[in-house]
């Protein structure tokens, strides 16, 4: 039986723990294997013209190819009632197809729904799409000019997102200051590059109801935003999810599903979609970014005050744009106590693929300037840069720019962990130095806010047969989400966390949690999960408590057996319990959600209590850089990060390194290149990311804190935004010079390497 | 309008298996082994032949299924990740097990290629050395930056099996 049609079965469940062997050798199945009998095909017809109006859209072609079902548009979607197509967390301003109206190159402007996906592709070759092309922008600062090309009408100026954050007087401050520096820095549209393309199945059941398989990190977000869109209950739309080949961002929010849904609509049919590798590029991006910071120090080089202008490339649509560039601007001053801040953000709509979280969401862009400003203070003030930084870096009891009074900081530390292990020895290396290789260190550090406010729900229950399972919906995505889940329930259970089954997300059954993304789920979800733990281990020890004539805290469990303390008689499994109660099974609930207040900013001036806790992160690493060709070559990094309470030490690593192999690629090598408004390296020759041969020897150092009730902190982004300017810094103490505009390609390095020869000798 | 591209009877062997397909002339071994065998260990990422998840062995050596054309495997032995140790005694193979031990995954989408890709390189020379198997796993692309992991599993592989666990970070408690 095809499972998007039987609406009972329970949510896929699997052993978190002890799966290697089906990971290694390839059984191990993803959202993208989900296969559903008698699945129809969708494939997109896009857009070619980055900005025009459509005149007109001719599928009689396409739908003479035989095996081709129907072929919808826009103006289908228009005129149905029953759907209102229009999405976006913060402004509905993105259409599930064009409507009218393109604005990218790469937008969904028909649907190709055939028997299989060779002929949709096939098909939607043949669907002709007229175009009246309208001037175009690319650039988020033209795209503020009074005469830029507007997106949309209802929101002028291109504007998609503005905000500040004033704390303390930074204007006046910073003319008492000093001395003075001030620097723009560039960041590139990057792409995520999950490996596993984004995919989707759509069938509406015969109630009436939506149900839809994805690949997503968010399956509550598509749930509501599918039963918007369709305008059913929510209780009507069923979103289930499976494992991801990576995310990192790119599977948050609506994706495919909309449009599954709606071609199932058309159908009557359940259709399936999977983007190709230059459609995955062409569905989100990072936000390229600009950053011009200006900061003030004291004769002892203290911070006094900084003042940052950051302007956003939303693309096309915002998505979450307009929440998430002032969560980006809050982090802008970086882990420094500075008196006086004054940050403005600006986000604007441009004709390019629209953004979306990136690992490490807004952080990389105003890390890579605060980050490489630090470096080029302490050189002016001929401090070394790990000095300036321990001096400057938030302690316990110091303000944040938000006026947050920092607690749990660990930044000297971590710090100091770093520079020990960068200074310890010398990487051994194949490449032989040279007189033309120059090696340089350097380090960088970051401060990142967790999604606050939050919510995450979870169930742990154990049945007649004594098989215990976690249900919530957190994604796993590669972080090791479900392993860690399942262990720190059996923690609880006292029992082996292999016997621990685990729920991937479903939401007719699985709990609600607000999305996997911004390393909130070790923490948010884990919380949850060991609350419903300890809520079932209650009710365990309940049930046998008065039998036995004791009380219930005098219950040992121990291996998944409860027995009395003074009775070695009295001993039962988890199972016995279940049985011996009655009831079939035994459930336990739990949930997390950050106090009240929480996460609650002043609309003007940010100030407020931005996060729960605080993500930090210090990177360092030594480059070689070949001053003949001006490759850059990365030899050891070294990453250090504060996990509160840890869960597992070697899926921290995986993560800590894994962060830093992730920001390497950002750091030296990628960029996605637009010309004439198109995307002109759309795939994996000419869009580059790391491989084994790129990378460095890695190494990490894990703080946490030995209480077990200490709270767990996320750790899957806190190294991905520093390696860049660690990168840039490290180039600088190498050759000299300094880059301000990522990527650090060898042509950008040799380039100044050889103004700098110039300047050297006029000088 | 254009006919469907015509199709062609072809026989393959996957994972020792003789399997009879009508196929289209354009369709790849890629599509071929995911979407009429069920294959899940073969996988689609670039589609051009630069990523290494699609990887099986043809007649023992790796290429990417993503190029290659199913009628151009008539008559071949197609040996796939979760096929290859089907014929052996043991679940998995020496290269699998190394992977394994060094518990050389994060999502694990590109690790059953990577891994099919080093069992490959060590059968046709036994005592290559790490750095060989390094550039051999040039083509094999890991998003999540498993490759410290990857090195390890290498390093085990050339080294052959050991007792002790994968390295742990320096872990500081306060
Ligand atoms: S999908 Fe074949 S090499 Fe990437
Ligand atoms: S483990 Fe995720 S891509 Fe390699």
């Amino acid at each position: 039986m095809s499972p998007a049609l039987n609406p009972g079965a329970a949510p896929l469940s699997r052993r978190a723990v002890g799966d290697a062997v089906d990971r290694v050798r390839g059984t191990f199945t993803f959202a993208v294997d989900r296969r559903i009998e008698g699945t129809l095909h969708a494939v997109a017809v896009r857009s070619v013209a980055p900005h025009g109006r459509i005149t007109s859209i001719d599928a009689a072609d396409a739908l003479a190819v035989p095996g081709v079902v129907a072929v919808i548009d826009g103006s289908h979607v228009a005129a149905d009632d029953g759907i209102s197509p229009w999405y976006g967390e913060n402004r509905a301003d993105q259409p599930v197809l064009a409507i009218g109206k393109v604005r990218y190159v790469g937008e969904p402007v028909a649907l190709v729904i055939a028997d299989s996906r060779a002929t949709a592709e096939a098909a939607a070759a043949q669907v002709w799409v007229d175009i009246e092309e309208l001037p175009h922008v690319v650039d988020p600062v033209l795209a503020g000019a009074p005469d830029a090309p507007q997106l949309h009408d209802e929101w002028p100026n291109n504007d998609s997102g503005t905000w500040t954050l004033v704390h303390g007087d930074a204007e006046r401050a910073m003319a008492t200051a000093a001395h003075v520096h001030t620097a723009t820095y560039t960041s590139p549209a990057q792409n995520h590059v999950p490996m596993e393309p984004h995919s989707a199945t759509g069938a509406w059941l015969p109630d009436g109801s939506l149900e839809v398989w994805t690949g997503t990190q968010s399956p509550y977000v598509v749930r509501q935003r599918l039963a918007t869109m369709f305008r059913l209950d929510p209780d009507r739309v069923r979103v289930r999810g499976d494992s991801l080949g990576g995310a990192f961002g790119s599977k948050i929010d609506l994706r495919l599903e909309g449009l599954v849904a709606l071609a199932s609509r058309a159908v009557g049919a359940p259709v399936r979609m999977e983007l190709r590798r230059d459609e995955v590029f062409q569905s989100a991006s990072k936000h390229a970014a600009t950053v011009t910071m200006t900061t003030g120090v004291d004769e002892d080089g203290l911070l006094v005050a900084r003042i940052i202008d950051i302007v956003w490339n939303s693309g096309a649509y915002a998505l979450q744009t307009p929440r998430s560039s002032r969560t980006g601007m809050i982090r802008s001053p970086g882990p420094y106590r500075i008196p006086h801040v004054l940050a403005r953000s600006v986000a604007r709509y441009t004709n390019t693929v629209p953004t979306g979280p990136f690992r490490g969401a807004m952080t990389g862009q105003v890390c890579w300037a605060h980050e490489s400003a630090a470096d080029e203070i302490a050189a002016e003030l001929g401090v070394d840069p790990v000095e300036w930084r321990r001096r400057n870096l938030l302690r316990d009891g110091d303000a944040f720019a938000t006026g947050d009074v920092m607690h749990e900081m660990h930044y000297v530390d971590l710090l100091t962990a770093v520079d020990d292990a960068l200074t310890a020895d010398a990487p051994p290396t194949s490449s032989t130095r040279t007189r033309t290789r120059r090696r340089g260190r350097g380090v960088a550090a970051v401060l990142k806010t967790t999604r606050t406010p939050t919510r995450s729900e979870a169930q742990v229950q154990v049945d007649a047969e004594g098989q215990v399972a976690v249900r919530t919906s957190a994604v796993e995505m590669g972080q090791g989400a479900a392993a860690s889940l399942a262990e720190m329930a059996a923690r609880r259970l006292d029992m082996p966390a292999e016997d621990v089954s685990v729920s991937w997300p479903d939401t007719g059954w699985t709990p609600f949690d607000q999305t996997t993304s911004s390393s909130r789920t070790t923490f948010a979800t884990g919380l949850a999960v060991e609350r419903a733990a300890s809520d079932l281990r209650a009710c365990i020890a309940q049930q046998v408590a008065q039998p036995w004539g004791i009380t219930p805290d005098q219950v040992v469990h121990r291996d998944g057996c409860v027995s009395s303390p003074g009775d070695p008689a009295q001993r039962m499994t988890y199972a016995d319990v279940v049985r011996s109660s009655g009831a079939g099974e035994l459930v336990g609930t739990g949930r997390y959600e950050t106090p009240p207040g929480a996460g609650r900013l002043d609309p003007e001036t940010s100030q407020g209590n931005v996060s729960v806790h605080f993500h930090q992160g210090v990177v360092g690493v030594e480059v070689e850089v070949d001053t003949e060709t001006g490759r850059v070559h990365v030899l050891r990094a070294h990453g250090a990060t504060y996990a509160g309470r840890l869960i597992d030490a070697e899926r921290a690593r995986k993560q800590i390194e894994g962060g830093m192999l992730f920001g390497l690629g950002q750091a030296v090598m990628e960029e996605t290149l637009y010309e004439a408004g198109q995307m002109i390296n759309p795939n994996l020759s000419d869009y580059q990311i790391p491989s084994l041969l790129d990378v460095p020897l890695t190494s990490s150092t894990v703080l946490s804190d030995a209480d077990p009730d200490a709270e767990p902190h996320g750790i899957g982004e806190s190294t991905v935004p520093p390696m860049a300017p660690a990168v840039a810094n490290a180039v600088h103490d190498a050759v000299g010079v300094r880059i301000r505009d990522l990527p650090v390609t060898a042509e950008k390095v040799l380039r100044a390497l050889r103004e700098k020869q110039a300047d050297d000798r006029k000088n | 309008m254009t006919e469907r591209t015509e199709s062609r009877p072809v026989e393959v062997a996957v994972d020792g298996r003789t399997r009879a397909f009508d196929v289209r002339t354009d369709e790849t071994l890629l599509e071929t082994l995911r979407d009429r065998c069920g294959t899940t260990s073969v996988r689609y990422c670039c589609g051009i032949g630069v990523c290494g998840t699609c990887t099986v062995l043809l007649d023992g050596d790796a290429v990417s299924s993503c190029l290659l054309l199913t009628v151009m495997a008539e008559g071949r032995q197609v040996t796939t990740p979760q096929g290859l140790a089907a014929t052996s005694c043991s679940a998995i193979s020496s290269a699998q097990q190394a992977f394994v031990d060094a518990g050389a995954f994060q999502c694990s989408y590109c690790i059953p290629g990577m891994a099919l890709a080093a069992q490959a390189a060590i059968d046709r020379d036994p005592e290559a050395s790490v750095d060989h198997l390094v550039d051999e796993l040039a083509g094999n692309l890991c998003r999540c930056g498993s490759y410290p992991q990857v090195r390890e599993a290498l390093e085990r592989l050339v080294s052959g099996p050991t007792d002790d666990t994968a390295t742990t970070p320096e872990e500081v408690h306060q």
